[in-house]
């Protein structure tokens, strides 16, 4: 029998963002030693406009069942958290990325985002036109080349809580 | 035979106590005696050296304790010596005159007991001494015992009598101070019995007084309360209380001894309530106090246990509100906690334990100067609790370095090292005397010596020597019998042959080496016989000894005869194996010897021959000059022999050197023994001379003064030093401790450091003498598993003379282990810097040379090693290099830390199963409703196997034909799982109006509510009910049937023979099983019969759709008639009853069509042989009248019972998913979407329940969406034109129409829906069609469509691709010809064609029509084909979606090229004849009688024109004959014509009949 780590938790909601008509998209990115057995690997949340408060919320199940034969490339949770407006546009707000706890347990995790900044017309434009400048490749958002050329801004939290099971990582000397 | 000498360096009067010992054991009679008499002597010695010793009174006690002990063992060895009674009843008495003379000076009576102790072997001696003592004369045993024991007992009365009288004061003084003090008390041991003895004499007592009280009705329930819980009672009440119970004693007037407990307080007692409850029945009785009322137990100390000098402890504080709160609780919930009653104490407290924290050590603390050796062990042990204790009480933890790689490892509790000092022995020190250092060579050289004698090589090698013979031996013997065998192997020859070449070589080697280490051990021997000498000699010198080592030499003595016999075998050996050795060298030289001569030879010829040719022609010639070459001399052996023969005999080599000692034969055999304590150790008082004397007296003070300790560094840290040792007699030192050494980083070595300083000294004087260093333990090593190793150290003195301390530590160091065998060790790692990780080292030492192959080109510190690499300096590495790329580090890793490889994870059983539940391949049927099992291995592999893709073609001799079907099979599967794998994804997809139910707004309709009023109490039109479906699920529990019913048939054809009349039934054959209808007769037969057939699933997995059993109607003429009887019988029976099925046409329905459908209603064609013969008028009529007789019909309702749950879902899915993905198409797509929705909401369409799916978009081979008019070309396609051009040129276009759709329905077919489960239609273009020869319905019409398309060409006659439902295929594709007012419909799988308007029109209704310009919807689909009549260009009943002029949509067809099919000419005769011959095979197996048929079928395989040839029935007849051996007169006569068609379509036609002779 091998190690298995079930995640299993929600994505609750994003925060601090500058508007709070947010939708997110997120997906779970591992290295080539694990191995999905069940559950979605990516997806993304429905638009939440709340109508009070500043937090909006997505209350989006994650479940996912993984096999490892190493603790290399440990499962993390990448996110592009986009702002929704009344035009029915969508606009980007954020992107960041949160490893899945390593200790089972429930977790409550916090994920500050970023999100690129553009040149000072860009910004003017995106603050009348809406829009803004986004990431070609998303995979930016977990890789580590590459980043030092970003510029950034910070964007807000993204809520999750995650509850991670593990399973045969003490018959490999993993304690945990 | 064995001498033991005995060689004492010191004259001594008298042997030790070990030789006699070891002689006694011998059990010889003589010895015995003589060890008696050395016994007395001894005895007698000791005596006198007591009496001497006895003026020194501070060690008497001293002395006598080693007299006695020294008694015991004497004694002991006189039990061991003798054994037999004789001696046993001298020895006690012996040791009576000993023990009395020994003990008679004492006169303190411990001595007497230390003595009795000493002796407790022999008890009656130790009391004869005790006894003797007071008595001064020795008695009996027995009288001495029983004195003593009165003795005793006396006493003891005495001391209790005593005792009684103190305790009588001691309570009357506690008596006189209760009454005093009006506080009772009492001791816990009394409150215990009172508690025992009080339940029932309480309960009867309270009882009593209560129903007294309650008889006089006088109390109300406060008074209750008052009486049982919280009354007041006065003291005279428990005085007179008092009187009734029964006091133990006046020595304890306790008023406790009453039924209850009270306390007393003041002038109230309460009532214990906690001892009240005693029974439940009557705790009913009793009424509880509220919590409002005050708590009656007293918070105050009515009883003090610790004033009665009972320890308590410290109570832990509590406040008081929290006690009285919880008194409360406990005195409310009394039945709650009516088990637990200890909850109060005996003082009115809650029950607490005393504060568990103790500042003071529980136990005294042993003191550490007992050199007890027994009690080593146990103090260490203490120790080590007392250093832990001390460990967990300090307050502050060490710091600990995070940035150490032990950071993750080091952990709260420390890791435990055990170093293991056993001790010193000094080789050389300054207080070495001559001798001492002349024993320390000794000793030195004997450890060697001792190795060798051990390691016993002579034995060894003379094992080795002998095997090696055998061995070669029988190789040798097996390589000659395989050399004169018959057939010799080569190859295993020339094995044996290097295998004995190299045992020989082993061989010689082996030889030499016991030379070698038998002249090593005699040097050896020689030396320590020299050092003893030396010993000896020094001792005798100077005429003591300051050592007590001693040698033992044994000799034994050898013959020399012997001896002799044995070098001369080994002589002989030796020569006997050098001979062969050269011999067989020689052979072989010989051997490359005469392949060189004759080589030489030949050249030598060849060259003369060349010369003589060259002289001829007048050339000059020169001389062979090549020499010969030399023939090799066999290697004298005489030399080596004699070489031999001097180094076994004498040790000496070549030149007549000795190199080597041995033994000389009859020299003796000496071994020698080292014996340490021996005491040979001259007394100073008896060296002879003075000054020696006192230079050894003053040697000996200095010995003493110094002390020596081990300071052990864990990496230059002082972990502890040892306690000081002195010097023992012969320089060592003992410290035999094991030293427990915490650390959270794991040290990278033990230093032990040996210290000397002086008694007295100062402290700065402490010189370090030596070091050693211990290396650290792996992770896995403990303390016990590790032997001792000595490690040297020598310190020079000031000027660099020799050492001037030398000597040898032992000692060992590894991890503890804690009681539970956990190694208390942590995994330890080592930097390597080349990959800057931390490894572990210990484990796998073949992966240390991997990590340093890992290098990075880009870190700088690696520059130098690849550029090395590189230069090319180490080809190997530049090649190691190579292979595996130089560096990856990312896989390094993975590969070093994974768990288990890849595979592992992709075999597991379990995670098969979860992938493929995760899929939807496994579903709740397979796992039977239970949880996934959270082990592999009760997942059965069954489960997680891939279901099987039936594969028929399995034929050895596969032909073109066949091979094209697989290869069609084959990209099949790959466009299924395409697809499938599209659906996957598309599965997740939702769109808005899937995921969210917009319910309307809740409008009241008043109308509504009316209607039940106005309605029809009994409606004569029942509403019609849906049949439920029933969900896959269950599909393996409840049985299924297929419902067939058979209503009537039309058009059969009638038998030629007018007398007869057709009697025809229908059988119904649906997965072996079969059913048939009652006989009717007439050419109209009416049956109205419903057939179930059960129908089962092969297994659970099974998807219905796939399952590919034809459910086969064949209607048959029943046709019965008498004949004369033949053979024998014929007198007896006259006639004969013959009855007979005749074939009359059959017509076959996929399950699949049954089940998507879910029923197939209407009148089905029957599939009539082209001929049958004696039916239908054959040949009747005059050509022109010949009339084409109508096809028969059957018409039919087959269902299932119960309804299946349709997988039509999928399909819609699937569309929505491709339609979202692709922008361009969206327009059309919503367009027809919204046509869909309006005509799927339309009631009445509802009611009739159309499967509608117009459809303008289908997947292609590509698995994109396709425009479905992109499929037919505007002009159609060209059919081959050698098709009209048979025999002579057909011109008329209808003919030629009816040749075309001919052709197309001979193309295979291979349905679709059993191709892809879930009805995912992939639509092919005609040319791979045509290609694979293989489709379904739609590529069927296709390709008819663009035929006609192209046959139609500038007539008036449109072309339409129809899509709708037909009978039986249910959803299928038609081709519609419109031609002015006839409307026709092609069924293009079977090449027929109708009248559309007829009542034989297969189709029923169309969903759309497709043309090349565009897709006409159909708005009213529920009028069937009649929408025909209003042309496609009515609104109202056609929507048109014209194609878009763009690119995308241009027509996907492509020209056929006919050129060149699949099928050869030589494969068409192949084919004929193995259909022939597999008929004419089957039906004589069959069975044969009469008629005949003849059939056209289309070529797939030859199983199913034998399953067509069999579906007549052609064989059975003539063989229901009633009489039993009539014997069958039938013949059959079977033809089969193959005509090929173009692209390689085959047409076959069959003429079967069967003879019977009449």
């Amino acid at each position: 029998s091998m190690a298995e780590v079930h995640v299993i938790g929600q994505i609750v909601g994003a925060s601090e963002f500058p508007e709070n008509d947010l939708f997110c998209k997120w997906e779970a990115h591992f290295g080539p030693a694990w191995k999905r057995l069940e559950g979605e690997v990516s997806g993304q949340t429905q638009v939440d406009c709340p109508a009070s408060g500043e937090m909006a919320y997505f209350a989006h199940p994650i479940d996912l069942h993984f096999a490892t034969r190493g603790l290399q490339g440990w499962p993390k949770l990448h996110f592009e958290v986009f702002h929704y407006d009344w035009a029915g546009r969508s606009s980007l707000v954020g992107y960041g990325f949160a490893h899945v706890p390593s200790q089972p347990g429930l977790h409550k995790i916090d994920c500050v985002t970023w999100r690129p900044t553009g040149s000072f017309m860009d910004e003017v434009s995106a603050k009348f036109v809406g829009g803004g400048i986004q990431l070609k490749r998303p995979d930016l958002v977990y890789e580590l080349h590459d980043r030092r050329n970003v510029h950034s801004t910070a964007g807000g939290k993204v809520h999750l809580e995650l509850s991670v099971i593990l399973r045969n990582f003490d018959k490999f000397g993993v304690e945990c | 035979m064995l001498i033991v000498l005995q060689e004492a360096g010191q004259p001594e009067p008298e042997q030790p106590a070990e030789a006699p010992d070891d002689a006694a054991s011998r059990e010889s009679e003589k010895l015995r005696g003589a060890v008696k008499t050395k016994h007395d002597t001894k005895k007698r010695r000791l005596r006198k050296k007591l009496n001497a010793e006895l003026p020194a009174e501070g060690e008497l006690q001293s002395a006598q304790a080693q007299v006695k002990e020294r008694l015991r063992l004497s004694r002991e060895d006189l039990r061991q010596a003798g054994g037999e009674a004789a001696d046993a009843a001298a020895a006690p008495a012996t040791a009576d005159d000993e023990a009395a003379g020994a003990a008679a000076p004492s006169t303190s009576s411990p001595a007497a007991d230390a003595a009795a102790g000493a002796s407790a072997k022999s008890a009656t001696a130790a009391v004869a001494a005790a006894g003797g003592a007071p008595a001064g004369k020795p008695l009996t045993a027995k009288a001495l015992r029983r004195k003593k024991l009165e003795e005793e007992q006396r006493q003891q009365a005495e001391r209790l009598r005593e005792q009684a009288e103190e305790a009588q004061m001691y309570s009357a003084a506690h008596a006189a101070l209760n009454r005093e003090d009006r506080l009772t008390r009492f001791d816990a041991a009394t409150a215990q019995e009172l508690i025992r003895s009080r339940t029932e004499r309480m309960a009867k007592m309270t009882k009593m007084s209560w129903e007294a009280l309650r008889e006089k009705k006088e109390l109300t329930e406060d008074e209750q309360v008052s009486f049982f819980a919280n009354s007041v009672w006065e003291p005279d009440e428990l005085t007179a209380a008092d009187g009734t119970a029964a006091a133990p004693a006046a020595a304890q007037p306790q008023a406790g001894a009453d039924d209850e407990v009270y306390v007393y307080e003041g002038e109230k007692v309460y009532l214990h309530r906690a001892v009240f409850l005693a029974k439940a029945d009557e705790s009913k009785l009793y009424y509880y106090p509220s919590a409002a009322s005050a708590t009656p137990v007293s918070v105050e100390h009515p009883v003090n246990l610790a004033e009665e000098g009972l320890y308590v402890g410290r109570r832990p504080r509590v406040t008081e509100g929290n006690v009285l709160r919880l008194q409360s609780i406990l005195t409310m919930k009394a039945d709650v906690y009516e088990s637990k009653k200890g909850w109060l104490g005996e003082d009115g407290r809650l029950r607490m334990l005393p504060d568990p924290l103790k500042d003071v050590p529980m136990r005294p603390l042993v003191p550490d100067d007992d050199d007890d050796v027994q009690g080593v062990q146990a103090q260490q042990q203490h120790q080590e609790q007392l250093r832990l204790r001390q460990l967990a009480r300090s307050e502050f933890r060490p710091a600990r370095r995070w940035d150490s790689p032990f950071a993750s490892l080091e952990r709260e509790t420390p890791w435990q090292l055990e170093v293991d000092i056993g001790g010193v022995q000094f080789l050389a020190h300054p207080l070495f005397t001559r001798e001492h250092a002349a024993v320390s060579r000794l000793r030195q050289l004997h450890r060697r010596y001792a190795r060798s004698e051990k390691s016993n090589f002579p034995a060894y090698f003379r094992d080795r020597i002998a095997a090696l013979r055998r061995e070669i031996a029988k190789l040798t013997q097996e390589a000659a019998r395989l050399e004169r065998s018959q057939n010799k192997n080569e190859l295993v020859l020339q094995d044996y042959r290097n295998r004995v070449d190299a045992y020989r070589a082993e061989l010689s080697t082996t030889r030499h080496s016991k030379i070698r280490e038998e002249a090593a051990h005699y040097s050896l021997l020689i030396d320590l016989l020299n050092a003893w000498r030396e010993v000896r000699d020094i001792r005798q010198e100077l005429g003591f000894s300051v050592t007590d080592v001693r040698c033992d030499i044994e000799e034994a003595v050898q013959s020399r005869s012997e001896d002799e016999q044995e070098l001369l075998a080994e002589i002989r050996d030796w020569t006997e194996e050098h001979q062969s050795a050269v011999q067989a060298k020689h052979q072989l030289v010989q051997a490359e010897y005469l392949a060189q001569r004759q080589l030489y030879e030949r050249r030598r010829a060849d060259f003369e021959s060349r010369r003589l040719a060259m002289e001829q022609s007048g050339m000059a010639t020169g001389e062979f000059d090549d020499e010969p070459p030399p023939e090799p001399q066999p290697e004298n052996v005489d030399n080596f022999v004699q070489q031999i023969e001097r180094l076994v005999r004498l040790g000496e080599d070549e030149f007549g050197q000795v190199t080597c000692r041995r033994r000389q034969p009859g020299e003796p055999l000496v071994r020698v023994r080292l014996l340490d304590n021996s005491h040979v150790t001259t007394p100073l008082n008896d060296i002879p001379e003075q000054h020696r004397a006192a230079e050894e007296t003053r040697r000996r003070r200095m010995e003493s003064e110094f002390f020596y300790t081990i300071q052990i560094y864990a990496d230059d840290k002082l972990v502890g030093p040892t306690e000081d040792v002195t010097l023992s007699s012969n320089f060592a030192l003992h410290f035999n401790r094991i030293y427990l050494v915490e650390v959270v980083q794991p040290p990278s070595r033990i230093r032990l450091q040996l210290t000397e300083h002086r008694r007295g000294g100062f402290r700065s004087a402490v010189r370090t003498i030596g070091f050693a260093s211990l290396p650290r333990p792996d992770s896995q090593t403990t303390r016990a598993q590790l032997n001792f190793s000595e490690v040297q150290f020598s310190q020079t003195g000031a000027d660099a003379g020799p050492a001037e301390y030398e000597g040898l530590i032992r000692s060992r160091c590894g991890w503890r282990s804690d009681s539970e065998g956990n190694i208390l060790a942590p995994m330890l790692k080592v930097y390597d810097p080349q990959t800057e990780t931390y490894v572990d080292p210990t484990p796998d030492a073949p992966k240390l040379p991997r990590l340093t192959e890992m290098r990075d080109p880009n870190d700088p510190a690696f520059v130098r090693l690849n550029l090395n690499a590189a230069l090319g300096q180490d080809p190997q590495q530049q090649q190691q290099q190579q292979l595996t790329g130089g560096y990856c580090r990312l896989n390094f890793f993975e590969e070093e830390f994974g768990f288990c490889s890849a595979e592992d994870l992709d075999t597991d059983l379990r995670f098969r199963a979860l992938i493929m539940r995760d899929r939807g391949d496994i579903g709740a049927e397979q796992l039977k409703g239970a949880p996934m099992p959270a082990f592999a291995s009760l997942i059965s592999k069954e489960m997680v196997e891939e279901p099987k893709r039936e594969t028929d073609v399995s034929r050895t001799r596969a032909s073109e034909l066949q091979k094209m079907r697989m290869r069609y099979e084959a990209k099949m599967r790959y466009v299924r799982e395409q697809v499938t794998e599209a659906f996957n994804a598309a599965k997740g997809y939702r769109t808005y109006e899937e995921v969210i139910d917009e319910a309307k707004a809740v409008v009241v309709d008043i109308l509504s509510l009316l209607r039940p009023l106005f309605s029809r109490k009994r409606p004569l039109k029942p509403a019609r009910e849906i049949v439920s479906r029933t969900p896959l699920l269950s599909l393996a529990m409840a049985p299924i049937t297929l419902s067939v019913n058979i209503i009537d048939a039309i058009d059969l054809p009638s038998p030629n023979d007018s007398k007869q009349i057709l009697k025809p039934f229908v059988e119904v054959t649906f997965q072996g099983n079969t059913l048939r209808t009652a006989t009717m007769s007439g050419t109209n037969p009416d049956w109205n019969a419903s057939l179930e057939l059960p129908f089962r699933l092969r297994n659970a997995t099974q998807k219905p759709e796939t399952i590919s059993d034809p459910l086969v109607l064949k209607v048959f003429n029943d046709r019965t008639y008498s004949r004369p009887a033949e053979g024998q019988q014929a007198a007896d029976v006259g006639s004969v009853v013959v009855q007979e099925k005749h074939f009359l046409g059959s017509v076959s329905i996929p399950f699949s069509t049954v089940y998507i459908n879910e029923k197939v209603q209407g009148r089905l064609q029957l599939r009539v042989p082209d001929l049958v013969t004696g039916y239908g008028g054959s040949g009747a009529g005059d050509g022109a009248a010949r009339r084409r007789p109508r096809a028969p019909a059957l018409r039919v309702f087959i269902t299932l019972q119960p309804h299946l749950a349709r997988p039509g879902l999928l399909q819609q899915a699937f569309d929505t998913w491709v339609r979202a993905t692709k922008n361009t198409l969206s327009r059309l797509a919503d367009e027809v979407a919204g046509v869909m929705r309006q005509m799927q909401s339309n009631p009445e369409a509802q009611v009739e329940e159309f499967l509608y799916h117009p459809r303008a978009f289908v997947v292609s081979m590509e698995v994109k969406e396709v425009f479905v008019s992109c499929y037919l070309s505007p002009t159609g396609l060209a059919p081959p034109a050698e098709l009209f051009s048979r025999g002579q040129e057909v011109t008329d276009p209808q003919h030629k129409k009816l040749i075309i759709a001919n052709y197309v329905s001979l193309v295979p077919f291979v349905s679709d829906a059993s191709a892809f489960p879930g009805l995912i239609d992939i639509w092919n273009t005609c040319e791979e069609f045509m290609d694979y020869q293989a489709g379904d319905e739609e590529e069927h019409a296709v390709l008819l469509a663009n035929y006609l398309l192209h046959l139609s060409q500038g007539t008036g006659t449109q072309i339409y691709l129809a899509l709708g439902n037909a009978v039986p295929e249910g959803s299928t594709a038609y081709v519609v010809e419109v031609d002015g007012n006839d409307k026709y419909v092609w069924n293009p799988s079977l090449g027929l064609r109708f009248n559309a308007m007829g009542d034989r029109c297969p189709l029923i209704s169309i969903d759309c029509l497709i043309s090349a310009g565009g897709v006409y919807i159909n708005k009213k689909p529920f009028e069937g084909v009649r929408v025909l009549n209003y042309g496609v260009t009515d609104q109202n009943y056609w929507l048109h979606i014209e194609k878009p002029n763009e690119r995308t949509f241009e027509c996907i067809q492509q020209p056929i090229n006919y050129s060149g099919g699949p099928v050869g000419d030589s494969d068409i005769a192949n084919i004929e004849y193995e259909i022939e011959i597999t008929l004419r095979k089957a039906i004589s197996e069959w069975r044969p009688r009469i008629v005949g048929y003849s059939m056209r079928v289309g070529y797939m395989s030859t199983d199913e024109i034998l399953q067509e040839v069999r579906n007549t029935k052609l064989h059975e007849i003539g063989m229901y004959v009633d009489s039993s051996d009539a014997v069958p007169k039938v013949q059959f006569s079977c033809v089969v014509y193959l005509h090929k068609y173009p692209k390689g379509v085959l047409s076959i036609r069959l003429n079967l009949m069967a003879l019977n002779r009449r």
